[in-house]
């Protein structure tokens, strides 16, 4: 209990500090949380905080992926922990003896960086968030933006809203492994994604089943993607977060929705597989659409 | 004995009344067709007794047909146990009792029944009832088992291309609500909608015909008519003959001959036909008894007699 009144009182301060230091104008020229920052700046900032980030593991990629293979089997024991980083430290902490000392030091100070990045990261990210609608003068009025999310992709990659923002167009396909129609059209999925690639898009799976990162529906559903020779990538985040309520409305399967750079749905959900020649026309068109309205901004 | 006659007869002349409280509680969820959402809490663990569609927005329950063919059809199942328990415990039951009180689709098609037309007797067509077990045996159980997809799915056969209640229940009122769904109506559509339409134009002029010759739960529930804890019992010491109960009965039974007939719903409009009150429903073990053993012509007895 103590320690609950104890992180409110620290929570509370931190804020106060925090607007504190937005209020005072012109002193820091780089402040992260300068609410004057447009939405393509912060995203610009976002984006370059996590280039920074890959950059950490990028420089020793054997070990750090020897380190991931280590934590995969651990998952069970890894606390959940919502700033990556601390989650890195966690499993480090965990699996320290298959490692050398130096191993260990290179990667703890690897991810006390990526830690203290991702502080910077996640405010930015709420930041962008709030914007998003409001930024947009572009969007129609009647805008739906995809609901935010933080999550991971089913080979465990940490993933969130922001990846909208690499693609022109990201055809996001939500399905479950039990769906017949949804399994038969992986394969015209992936076909769609490696020509969307070409024009600056992508496909996004995500596979309901495997929501709250469900370990054996997430090997089904890999088994499944592997099967129909489906490489794009399928996601999963949090049941209770806004996404997965969105996820869990959903009542027609397979539903594609079509996401723009900005995150924003664009037009009304296509219900149906694109193996029929119609849904894929349809789907098609709006694809189009987007790319256009993309190409000018 | 005498204490539980009215108790047929009240039974009987309610039926109407338990049909409509039976079609509700199996779809309660009624602003759910306003929302055009379905219901997907536990409750839809359960399967209710009628056929009643999944997909309808106020279904509470999942429909035992449809959930049958999801589980088989399955990459992980080749047979329901749990679905098959279900049957054979309600089969035991109730049997075909649920045709006659409880399933909405059944009710749906007597209610289409009693619009003033000429009727028709389904009687030279009794062929067509075994059409029925070849629908559960081939659409319900081989189809969804056999046809599978490249990681072991199969269709839900008879849900898919046949049943006229997904249609009624479900595209039509989620597609009224929802233009997404509206926009996604194909081919499949068209073809269950002419099923739906075609069998209730047969409900107007024959009765029940989809229960008679189609309905693959009817046939699992007659399948237990024989074995269940309900059945017709005549007194023959009773009977006068006068063969009332034939005549009224509109699934072509005569329940002094075969009181467990496959084809009995249950619906005791015999039992209100009769004038002695020798036809009554009883429930428990001892079925048959030493009244049905009687000979099948008993001895009329002249003061009764008409």
């Amino acid at each position: 209990m103590k320690l609950k009144k104890f992180l409110t009182l620290a929570l509370a301060f931190t804020l106060v500090l925090s607007l504190a230091a937005c209020g005072s104008k012109g002193e820091t020229e780089d402040n992260n949380t300068d609410q004057t920052m447009t939405a393509e700046e912060l995203d610009a900032k976002i984006q370059d905080l996590a280039a920074q980030e890959n950059a950490i593991i990028e420089e020793n990629t054997d070990l750090w992926q020897k380190l991931f293979d280590a934590m995969d089997g651990m998952r069970d024991e890894l606390p959940q922990e919502t700033n990556y980083g601390s989650y890195l430290l966690s499993g480090i902490e965990l699996v320290k003896d298959q490692f050398t000392d130096d191993e260990v030091e290179t990667l703890t100070d690897g991810a006390e960086k990526i830690r203290d990045l991702e502080n910077e990261i996640q405010p930015l990210q709420e930041q962008y968030a709030a914007l998003q609608p409001a930024d947009d003068s572009n969007a129609d009025a009647d805008a739906q933006a995809f609901p935010a999310f933080t999550g991971k992709d089913l080979d465990g990659n940490d993933v969130d809203s922001s990846l909208f923002a690499n693609n022109a167009v990201t055809v996001v396909n939500f399905w479950f492994s039990g769906c017949a129609p949804c399994v038969t059209e992986l394969g015209e999925l992936n076909a769609l994604n490696e020509k969307l690639k070409e024009q600056g898009g992508a496909v996004i799976g995500i596979n309901t089943d495997t929501l709250d990162g469900d370990e054996e529906q997430i090997s089904e559903a890999k088994g499944i993607l592997e099967k129909k020779d489906a490489a794009y990538q399928n996601i999963y985040f949090d049941s209770d977060s806004e996404a997965g309520k969105f996820a869990s409305s959903i009542m027609t399967f397979p539903t594609p929705y079509v996401v723009d750079r900005n995150g924003n749905i664009v037009g009304e959900a296509l219900l149906g597989g694109i193996d029929n020649e119609d849904n894929m026309a349809a789907l098609q068109t709006i694809i189009d659409q987007v790319l256009a309205a993309d190409s000018v901004n | 004995m005498d204490r539980t006659k009215p108790f047929s007869l009240l039974l009987a002349r309610w039926r109407g009344f338990v049909q409509a409280c039976a079609a509700l509680l199996t779809n309660l969820h009624l602003p759910n067709f306003f929302k055009g959402e379905l219901y997907r809490g536990a409750g839809k663990t359960v399967c209710v007794p009628g056929l009643n569609c999944y997909s309808c927005p106020g279904a509470a329950g999942a429909c035992p047909i449809g959930a049958f063919q999801a589980v088989v059809g399955s990459s992980k199942f080749r047979f329901s146990y749990y679905i098959t328990g279900f049957f054979i415990l309600l089969g035991v039951l109730l049997g075909r009792f649920i045709c006659g009180f409880l399933c909405p689709f059944g009710w749906l098609q007597e209610l289409l029944h009693k619009i003033p037309t000429k009727k028709l007797s389904t009687r030279r067509l009794k062929p067509l009832i075994y059409l029925k077990y070849v629908i559960l045996l081939v659409m319900v159980f081989l189809l969804p088992v056999l046809v599978v997809n490249e990681v072991g799915l199969g269709d839900p056969f008879f849900c898919k291309y046949l049943c006229p209640q997904g249609v009624l229940e479900g595209a039509i009122p989620l597609s009224l609500t929802s233009s997404s769904i509206r926009a996604a109506l194909g081919k499949l559509f068209s073809w269950k909608l002419c099923v739906l339409v075609t069998v209730i134009v047969l409900s107007v002029v024959f009765y029940r015909p989809f229960c008679k010759w189609i309905c693959p739960l009817g046939a699992v529930y007659a399948l237990f008519n024989r074995v269940s804890l309900l059945s017709m019992q005549v007194d023959h010491n009773k009977c006068i003959s006068c063969g009332r109960c034939a005549k009224v009965c509109g699934m072509d039974v005569d329940v002094r001959k075969t009181p467990n007939s496959t084809e009995c719903i249950r619906c005791g409009k015999c039992v209100g036909a009769c004038p002695t009150q020798a036809v009554r429903f009883r429930y428990g073990f001892d079925r048959g008894g030493a009244c049905s053993k009687l000979p099948q012509t008993p001895i009329i007895d002249e003061r009764k007699g008409e």
